[in-house]
């Protein structure tokens, strides 16, 4: 690999890095918000390969809206 | 959730359960980025009956009352597929005890320390469980000294050196 690639490489590694970090870092309600969203596209897998759906979870309002 | 929550305080205040907190997928999330999970793991302290047994029943009743229904090993309570799992061992009881208080909506839960998560993951010991170990110690603030002493009271530090040097 040449030294260009492999910078490139290592800062792909770094943004993906910080991206993974900041995704810790946000606020509980909105990490359930985007684990209703992730529920909801496992789902969409599921159904096409005929397997059994996954329960999407209710948030509830103070949740949805903060 | 938020009325998931309520409901699983109301258990807790009822005295069916000494107390509950929430451990697996669900509680890492306090730590670390959200994945995909289906469930929402709730250990409870069971109170022993006059009799001395230890058993779900009256706990499944009481949240049947509260609309909960039964799905395979789980609960559907109030919008979420709760696990019900009693504290098993002398870590998972620990672990529920020393829980911490969190905000989630305008609910009020408790969550089980990350370092007691790392525990059990370690003890559980399944592909997925030592996954979650790494997301958390990449991601999570863990109190090292915290951790050591958790895992030397539980006999848990060979395992903890197995697996330190599989991922290292």
């Amino acid at each position: 690999m040449s030294d260009t690639a492999q910078a490139i490489a290592e800062e792909i590694f770094r943004r993906k890095n910080r991206a993974r970090h900041a995704a810790a870092a946000l606020p509980i309600e909105e990490k359930l918000r985007r684990l209703v969203s992730m529920q909801q596209r496992a789902n969409e897998i599921r159904r096409s390969t005929g397997r059994l759906l996954m329960r999407v979870w209710e948030l509830g309002p103070s949740i949805r809206s903060t | 959730m938020e009325a998931t929550l309520a409901i699983l305080n109301e258990l807790e205040t009822s005295g069916l359960v000494g107390r509950y907190a929430i451990g697996g997928a669900m509680a890492a999330f306090f730590y670390a980025e959200a994945v995909v999970t289906e469930d929402l793991d709730a250990f409870v302290l069971l109170t022993a009956q006059n009799t001395g047994l230890v058993t779900l029943t009256p706990l499944y009743e009481f949240l049947k009352q509260r609309g909960a229904t039964e799905e395979r090993e789980h609960l559907w309570l109030a919008g979420t597929l709760l696990q019900l799992i009693p504290a098993y061992d002398p870590l998972t009881e620990e672990s529920v005890r020393e829980a911490v208080d969190h905000t989630v909506g305008s609910a009020c839960t408790h969550v089980m320390r990350v370092e007691h998560l790392i525990a059990i993951a370690l003890k559980t010991g399944r592909a997925k469980d030592f996954a979650r170990i790494s997301l958390l110690l990449e991601e999570a603030t863990v109190d090292a000294p915290l951790l050591d002493a958790i895992l030397q009271r539980h006999q848990l530090l060979p395992r903890w050196n197995v697996f330190k040097l599989r991922t290292s």
